[in-house]
């Protein structure tokens, strides 16, 4: 695969913060998004639940839009459903943990989990970095 | 100042579900990406927006150019899109052929005092180079010069003039 060197240069070079807050961005309203899917929405009909324009909703949905905790909430009220939540708090057993803005096909079983090795109590010890390297096993059940 | 002549596009980089091209006017050294990266890694006070756009185009590379990440820039019904950067100044601007393929051309600082690229001559040149493209490319692919194969531009990708 064709790769540049100028840009090779440069990637090496963007701090891990800026990267977090990009990648972080992305699955955010990549949530959204994937949450309007399945309920058959759109853009517009988020923008008319919110009372906002359709144009604001668009600009929220580019992937750099630096949400407040207060917008987050108000999706999730409109739209019925978690989009992030709080990690490291006590466990209940059938409830599904979100440790970082997630994705519905990545869900995995506690049987999953054990199967790949990967033990409940270091996934919540862990740092935030090397915790989004195991974005695919950050479900458990 | 606005550069004219003949250019080609050609494949910039490459990733197992999108392919990036560029814009290389003839004759010289660095494509019109590669002048951007070029020119806003030495600006010491546009560091932190040139990474955002690298980690931005990063995400894209991976999830596709979706039409919902753009920000369409020009007046025309073109694919001519900016990076979204809300708290940058630096504009980026782009050409969406599909999902697969994204053509990245140049851009510039804007002031956030400045509403419009339309007053700024870098930003303005850069828009409007791409969307000429975008209106030569159509073309292209109407009469079958160029054909678009998955994430590909196959054909005639050369002697483009505005």
């Amino acid at each position: 695969m064709k790769k540049n060197p100028i840009l090779e240069k440069l990637r090496k070079e963007v701090p891990v913060s800026i990267r977090r807050d990009v990648d972080f961005s992305f699955e955010l309203v990549d949530r959204i998004h994937q949450i309007l899917v399945n309920q058959n929405k759109n853009q517009r009909d988020l923008a008319k639940l919110l009372g906002k324009s359709e144009a604001e909703i668009s600009k929220w949905m580019r992937g750099t839009h630096n949400f407040t905790f207060q917008t987050i909430h108000r999706i999730e009220e409109v739209l019925g459903e978690k989009i992030i939540a709080v990690t490291g708090l006590p466990v209940q057993k059938n409830h599904f943990v979100y440790l970082t803005a997630f994705n519905e096909n990545t869900t995995l079983t506690t049987s999953e989990c054990k199967s790949k090795k990967i033990s409940i109590t270091s996934r919540f010890n862990t740092s935030f970095t090397t915790r989004r390297k195991v974005k695919s096993n950050e479900f458990i059940n | 100042m606005k550069q004219e002549g003949e250019f080609s596009v050609e494949l910039f980089e490459e990733y197992p579900d999108v392919s990036f091209y560029t814009v290389r006017f003839d004759g010289d050294l660095l494509s019109e990406y590669e002048k951007f990266l070029k020119t806003f890694s030495s600006v010491e006070e546009r560091k932190d927006d040139l990474y955002i756009i690298v980690a931005w185009m990063d995400r894209i590379a991976k999830n596709g150019a979706l039409e919902r990440y753009f920000r369409n820039e020009s007046k025309m019904k073109d694919g001519v899109g900016a990076v979204p950067i809300e708290t940058a100044e630096l504009r980026l601007y782009c050409l969406r052929i599909t999902d697969k393929i994204l053509i990245i051309g140049n851009g510039g600082y804007k002031p956030k005092t400045q509403k419009d690229y339309n007053s700024i001559p870098q930003l303005n040149d850069s828009v409007e180079l791409l969307a000429g493209l975008d209106c030569i490319i159509k073309k292209r692919i109407s009469n079958r010069e160029i054909t678009i194969n998955s994430k590909e531009l196959v054909g005639n990708l050369f002697s483009f003039e505005l």
